[in-house]
């Protein structure tokens, strides 16, 4: 059972308010749209879940079969996939899958690394530098990165922004197999990816 | 921690950033200071005769000034030495935090990797690639500005110990610049304060190993160097994550 609890997170840069007071709990199963211009605090928010950013006030707890995850357990529960995260362009996109592995300690083979690029639509491009890959190619890494946990939290900010419809068809396959694993939160103004929401935060009308 | 270094080790070596600012300021600063600053005459490759054995040169008319490195140019060229790699550690060493914020790879390496295995695998490839530079300047000015070196172990050992030193006081002043604006310039002023002592005692322990007199200060470069290494990754978790 895995349950993402957000109780009062509060946070402002300087002199603005960027988020005022969010709660919500999400369970296994469910999914969690947080919406709002841009501005709002979306991708703020999402790095607060995420554990990366401290919110001024109130907490993003992750917790598993009751037991609240510790910043060391979080980093192995937690799969992110956002714009303004980015992977090592100098490196192969194996080379990016296996140093992600390892500072998380993760089991990691030549065989798990070739079934996620497969996952993502990027079978037998292992050996090619991220830097020689296209937007919607580096977004697909992103995904087998943010998958090599099997997270039991899900973050996706614009989960299908640079993706063609094969590559959104696979976000689709990833958010419906999220929902047996975990908890999925999901940054979106995309009216077509409301649906997959249990749960709205509309950041626009105050959370 | 062995991820982090590999993955910077390759990724430096793919796309040469840090060791290229700071080899590049190095070297051509040597070379300049070689070329510009006088560092023989009297006073400083010429000794003076003193005392009673002067006013009996002046008498006789004999000569006043005898070869020989005088304890001057031994601190000059040991000033140089190091003066020239704290701007060069500061300068490049900072590139291997502010290429990560820059790249926009630091959100993730924060959500995935423990800071304490980020500060180790940064500190160990900061301090082998301070000391490849170091080992690569120091033929380099010796051959240029030709220090006389009475006691080249102990000349050798306070270059080694000093720039481990430097490497890993400039590596926590590297983290806690690299979100900041006006990046290289922060670095210089916030790492003369605590590198100060290893200045101070890497240049007096050069020019005393120069002279083949005066004190070694090898011991205290290896406890300041454990001290700041202790405070540098107690800090860390903090200047990383805010």
């Amino acid at each position: 059972m895995v349950e993402l609890k957000l109780d009062s997170i509060s946070k402002r840069f300087g002199g603005r308010q960027v988020i005022r007071g969010v709660r919500a709990i999400v369970q296994t199963g469910e999914t969690l749209v947080v919406t709002g211009r841009n501005g709002s605090g979306k991708s703020t928010l999402l790095s607060i879940i995420a554990g990366v950013l401290r919110p001024d006030r109130g907490s993003a707890g992750l917790w598993v079969d009751g037991v609240e995850l510790d910043p060391d357990s979080r980093r192995t529960a937690v799969g992110w996939v956002a714009p303004d995260l980015t992977l090592y362009r100098e490196l192969s996109a194996w080379e990016n899958l296996d140093f992600y592995a390892r500072v998380r300690s993760l089991p990691w083979s030549r065989d798990r690394a070739e079934a996620l690029l497969e996952q993502v639509g990027l079978a037998g491009r292992g050996h090619d530098l991220v830097g020689t890959f296209s937007s919607g190619m580096r977004v697909r890494l992103k995904y087998a990165v943010a998958l090599q946990c099997r997270p039991r939290l899900l973050i996706l900010d614009e989960p299908t922004a640079m993706l063609d419809q094969s590559g959104a068809a696979i976000v689709e396959a990833l958010i419906r197999e999220q929902r047996n694993r975990g908890v999925l939160v999901l940054a979106t103004n995309d009216p077509n990816e409301l649906r997959h929401g249990d749960l709205f935060l509309d950041l626009e009308a105050g959370g | 921690m062995a991820a982090v270094f590999l993955k910077d080790l390759r990724s430096e070596l793919r796309t040469p950033s840090a060791i290229s600012t700071l080899g590049m300021f190095v070297l051509t600063t040597t070379v300049l200071v070689s070329l510009t600053v006088v560092t023989t005459g009297p006073g400083l490759d010429m000794n003076a005769l003193d005392g009673a054995a002067l006013k009996e040169a002046v008498r006789t008319g004999a000569r006043i000034y005898f070869p020989g490195q005088t304890l001057v140019r031994a601190q000059l060229l040991s000033a140089f030495f190091w003066i020239i790699l704290y701007f060069g550690a500061l300068t490049g060493i900072p590139r291997v935090f502010t290429k990560e914020e820059e790249q926009h790879t630091a959100v993730l390496l924060r959500l995935v990797a423990r800071p304490s295995a980020i500060f180790a695998g940064k500190l160990i490839f900061n301090v082998i690639l301070l000391e490849l530079v170091a080992a690569a300047v120091t033929p380099i000015y010796l051959l240029l500005l030709q220090p006389v070196i009475a006691r080249p172990f102990d000349f050798g050992a306070h270059i080694f110990v000093g720039t481990a030193s430097i490497s890993g006081t400039a590596t926590l002043i590297g983290a806690m610049v690299s979100r900041s604006g006006n990046r290289g310039y922060l670095a210089v002023i916030l790492g003369l304060g605590p590198l100060l002592p290893v200045l101070v005692a890497g240049i007096n322990g050069t020019a005393a190993a120069m002279q083949g007199t005066g004190g070694n200060y090898v011991l205290g470069l290896v406890s300041y160097l454990g001290m700041m290494t202790a405070l540098s990754a107690l800090l860390f978790e903090k200047v990383w994550r805010d």
